[in-house]
């Protein structure tokens, strides 16, 4: 019963601080109703029995993600550009329609669907992770990293193109 | 544990996600929108891991953080180049590309 409460709180919160943040007028509140979120969301996948992505999400996102995106904030200064707020137009309402009917359609689909009861939650620790991270999968950690180097190598050919212009 | 609530929560995250990329003209914006898109899927993988009782949903979860990571900071360097060449920090406002008299019309809102 606790779990489901803090379950049900912790979804409430981060459905809510991702809303806010879809309606936020600066950035930079945007940035802080997303931080609010990836916290929850890290709570959640604690819950969701896994003690180890719960902690890679809170260094991760809110760690590096969002020190990024909040970087960014600082370098793009632009004192309110217009439209910050959606505007009521035609190109507000075709997006906002196509939305309202996916909502509608996730909406049937639960309530409609059957309910599976699972027997209860297991923590799966860092060391199942890390066996089938580093046994099974280690080729896409490989690859990963391959990818990882070559973001790191497009970032600085980018900026240092930057310098020289 | 129901498992129908956790899926219910990652859907909706999405389709905000998916709000704040269809709706917001801002670059930052949009690419917070991803994030919480990425983040709803990750959501979505954590749950299935819990279903099946298996690390393989955590593992996957990872391999979605590195690589929105990787994204993120390659697309964040992009937006910095437009900014200081084109000066502009709106979506709708980036159509050097655009092919302008045989389109007609004004090119953005």
């Amino acid at each position: 019963m606790l779990w489901n409460g803090i379950f049900y709180v912790t979804s409430a919160i981060m459905l809510i601080s991702a809303l806010s943040a879809l309606f936020a007028r600066q950035p930079m509140y945007g940035g802080l109703y997303l931080v609010t979120s990836m916290v929850a969301m890290a709570v959640l996948y604690y819950l969701l029995g896994g003690p180890f992505i719960s902690a890679l999400q809170v260094s991760l996102y809110v760690g590096a993600v969002l020190v990024l995106l909040v970087f960014m904030m600082t370098m793009l200064h632009r004192p309110a550009p217009r439209g910050y707020v959606p505007r009521m137009n035609r190109r507000f309402w075709w997006p906002m329609l196509l939305l309202l009917v996916l909502l509608a359609e996730i909406a049937a689909l639960f309530a409609t669907g059957p309910q599976t009861v699972l027997p209860e939650i297991v923590s799966i620790g860092p060391k199942a992770v890390a066996e089938e991270l580093f046994g099974h999968y280690l080729l896409i950690v490989e690859a990963t990293a391959l990818l990882l180097l070559a973001a790191l190598v497009a970032v600085l050919y980018l900026s240092r193109k930057v310098e020289e212009s | 544990m129901v498992y129908e609530p956790t899926l219910m929560t990652a859907a909706l995250l999405f389709l905000i996600g998916l709000a704040m990329v269809l709706l917001r003209r801002e670059v930052l914006f949009v690419l917070m929108g991803i994030e919480v898109m990425f983040n709803a899927a990750g959501l979505t993988a954590a749950a299935a891991g819990q279903y099946w009782q298996d690390s393989v949903g955590q593992i996957l979860v990872l391999f979605l953080m590195t690589i929105t990571g990787a994204e993120l900071a390659v697309a964040l360097v992009l937006v910095y180049l437009a900014f200081r060449r084109l000066k502009v920090t709106e979506l709708a406002e980036i159509h050097s590309l655009q092919d302008a008299p045989l389109l007609g019309g004004e090119p953005g809102p």
